[in-house]
């Protein structure tokens, strides 16, 4: 029924057009009985017509019937509404303009926001999936698990249902040769039973499983879904096509995309097998490190999870009380370890749009008002002439409705301009970066924030204008001439909303400032060493084709001698990782001289870099005491570290 | 204004019955409508433009009958209606309701005694 009202209402000029040759034929019809009757033509008709009755009366009735009430109303006021705002185009254009650059921004920052924090990832359940880690006393670095004490608690766990490991690794590149071209690929070796464990499905492909996680297994390789766009472009041929190590053993094959945002630790590329590349890693001697990520079982806790965890750190050095002491564990929700990191940022942000929205808003509630207060005169006539305070209140509204469509429209158009300037200019390390895209999410969100938006500005003006005393702008006069929105308490109102903008304003200024203070401090900050000047070079070397390290040596001295003869460098180093790039340097324990490893006391953790002969006078470290690497610390001679002085205070 | 001591007013709800009764004998355009009507009842009853449109454009809103343009036999071009099968079925309700209500009345007007 419905339906047809609708269809009626569409169609209503056709129907009326219908409607009066219908009434045409049937008097045509009336009209031979008077000629019979002998009147004569005319006689006859003006007969048939005063029989046939009232014909605009007929009309109307069925106007009226073809009609919807409600929305005949409607489309009067937006015609009346649309008509107000040609006749003031600046104020109109100015105040599409403040409402398109708020929502505008309001929408981009929130697609980021949806994007990057609010949607669920790509996994099962991702509240119950945690990462556990080892922890030391006296520094930041993560303790790694050895992986046979992995299998001790994936296969004996009462706290997790599943748990899945990971290669503990530096974050250093591989270099990978695809075709004829050379890849800087971050890998990470993975346990059959990863992509289970966290509950994902592929995006192309397939994903590891355990029977790829064996020894002698053929190597296989599942891409992340970053990088399968950054290094193939999105090419769906991708799978089944081969990448080989530097020269080593066979090629391994991609057999699946992963889904987006599942990229951690942060940056990569690609998941491979762990024993079919590390096959003696079950033996205690081999070395093989790794941190755990599981499911929580339906009943545990993250914190139990946690202490089971400490428990199987502590067996596994059984037998150094002392050791064991330092050593702690973390357990980290999957989902703060992908966004943790940016979700203040990312807070901050919204919130600073949403103060500029409510300001934007404002200030076209202002704009309203004013205009509102020349038309004190108006509105007073169309009261006394019988429209209800309703009415009036409606009509306000739909004037603020048409302004806030086109602001919303406008908002649109520069909420996807705004993102495509955020996507260039984000952060590389920004999670589930490569999700974000202007789409349907995005024009839902700016048609929301454009009715909240809409309510706030326009429904106060509506209300307060309405209102306006009868009978004073009729009287003229000088005091209230132009209507109840020049008195007095209407300009108190309207100052009151321009305080309330500045207040405002001022908030977003001193954030901002404060936001700009912070990011020069950062810069300034005494790292401890001269960054100026420092370039990190990585290095695409055959190294495994070296069975000894000896074999390694020459080509590495002549390649720092030829880094420092260039004009312009100063020094070169080999490091194993470059500052600032995590807290993933090799583990090492502190033995004072004169103890053995297994002596119950005073040992400790502490994070080792591996360097070369020039590391201080490249990084321009200074040595508080004692003296720096010379060449003649090499092969033969006595080990020697430099620590820094943090263990140097402890010790 | 219909002035309601002519003896052949209709009964005010039943000109939608007696329309739809007429169109279940076959299609018929506004006029045709009403000179039917006002034949088979013998001139007892005649229907009013004024109500016959409405009406007609009432019964085409709620679906019970559907029109089309159509050539009458003297070739005029006039809009004929017909009787949809939710129309049929609505004769049939408002047919029995009728009914009853006239033996109803009846009932009352034999009664020789209180």
């Amino acid at each position: 029924m419905l339906a047809r009202r609708l269809r009626a209402r569409v169609q209503r000029p056709m129907h009326e057009h219908e409607l009066s040759d219908e009434m045409a034929f049937h008097i045509d019809m009336l009209t031979p009985d008077g000629v019979a009757r002998g009147q004569s033509p005319e006689e006859a008709r003006a007969a048939a017509l005063r029989k046939f009755g009232n014909r605009t009366a007929l009309a109307e009735e069925a106007h009226d019937m073809w009609s919807i009430g409600a929305l005949d109303i409607a489309l009067r006021d937006v015609r009346f509404a649309v008509r107000g705002l040609r006749r003031t185009p600046v104020f109109a254009a100015t105040a599409v303009l403040i409402l398109g650059l708020g929502i505008g921004m309001a929408t981009a920052v929130f697609t980021v926001y949806h994007a990057v924090l609010l949607r669920r990832l790509p996994v099962h359940d991702q509240d119950r999936l945690v990462v556990l880690w080892g922890t030391a006393r006296g520094t930041i670095g993560q303790v790694p698990l050895p992986y046979p004490s992995y299998l001790e608690l994936r296969d004996g766990s009462r706290t997790l249902s599943s748990a899945a490991a990971y290669e503990y690794t530096t974050g250093a590149r591989v270099p990978m040769h695809y075709g004829g071209t050379t890849l800087s690929v971050q890998p990470q070796l993975v346990t059959g039973n990863f992509f289970q464990a966290l509950g994902t499905q592929p995006f192309l492909g397939r994903l590891l499983r355990p029977s790829d996680d064996v020894p002698g297994a053929e190597p296989v390789l599942v891409l992340s879904y970053a990088a399968w766009q950054r290094f193939f472009g999105g090419d769906r041929n991708v799978i089944g096509r081969r990448l080989s190590l530097s020269g080593e053993g066979p090629a391994l094959v991609i057999v699946g995309v992963a889904a987006p945002g599942l990229e951690f630790p942060a940056g990569t590329d690609a998941r491979l097998p762990l024993l079919p590349l590390r096959p003696g890693a079950a033996s205690d001697s081999a070395g093989v490190l790794v941190d755990v990520v599981g499911r929580l079982a339906p009943r545990a806790t993250a914190a139990q999870a946690r202490s089971e965890f400490l428990a199987v750190v502590h067996r596994a050095r059984m037998g150094n009380p002392d050791l064991q002491r330092q050593f702690g564990a973390s357990v980290h929700p999957l989902p703060e370890l992908l966004l943790g990191d940016v979700r203040p940022a990312l807070v901050a942000l919204a919130a600073a749009v949403a103060l500029l929205l409510v300001i934007a808003c404002t200030n076209v509630g202002n704009l309203l008002l004013v205009r509102a207060a020349g038309r004190g005169q108006e509105m007073t006539i169309r009261r006394a002439l019988g429209a209800g305070y309703a009415h009036v209140v409606r009509q306000f509204l739909m004037e603020s409705l048409v302004l806030g469509v086109l602001g919303g429209a406008l908002g649109l158009l520069l909420a996807i301009a705004f993102v495509r300037i955020f996507l260039a200019f984000a952060p590389a390390g920004l999670p589930r970066l490569d999700t974000i895209r202007p789409g349907v999410g995005s024009a839902l969100i700016a048609a929301g924030i454009t009715l909240v938006s809409t309510a706030l500005f326009g429904l106060a003006p509506a209300l307060w204008n309405a209102k306006s005393d009868l009978a004073s702008p009729l009287r003229g006069g000088t005091r209230s001439s132009r209507g109840g929105g020049s008195g007095r308490s209407a300009r108190l109102g309207r100052n009151a909303l321009v305080a309330w903008q500045v207040a405002l304003a001022v908030v977003v200024l001193a954030g901002a400032g404060l936001v700009v203070r912070s990011l020069e401090h950062l810069q300034r900050l005494d790292l401890g060493y001269r960054p100026q000047g420092q370039a990190v070079v990585e290095l695409d070397w055959p190294w495994s084709t070296y069975s000894t390290p000896e074999q390694g040596r020459d080509p590495m001295q002549r390649i720092v001698q030829r880094l420092e003869a260039l004009p312009g460098v100063i020094a070169a180093t080999p490091v194993h990782r470059p500052p600032f790039a995590g807290s993933k340097g090799l583990p090492g324990v502190f033995i004072t001289e004169g103890e053995s490893p297994s002596d119950p006391h005073a040992h400790s953790y502490i994070n080792v870099e591996l360097a070369g002969p020039d590391y201080f006078r490249t990084f321009g470290l200074p040595i508080l005491r004692g003296r720096a690497f010379t060449a003649a610390d090499r092969e033969g001679a006595p080990h020697v570290v430099i620590v820094s002085e943090a263990p140097a205070k402890l010790y | 204004m219909p002035d309601s001591n002519r003896s052949d007013q209709l009964l005010p709800g039943t000109l939608e019955m007696l329309v739809l009764k007429t169109l279940s004998l076959g299609p018929l355009h506004g006029y045709g409508i009403a000179q039917n009507i006002q034949l088979l009842s013998g001139e007892a009853l005649r229907v009013e433009e004024g109500s016959l449109y409405p009406a007609l454009q009432r019964m085409t809103l709620k679906g019970w009958v559907r029109s089309q343009w159509k050539l009458t036999p003297t070739k005029r071009r006039a809009r004929y209606y017909t009787l949809t099968a939710a129309g049929r079925k609505q004769l049939g309700l408002e047919a029995s309701a009728f009914e009853r209500l006239v033996a109803a009345i009846g009932r009352v007007m034999q009664a020789d005694v209180r």
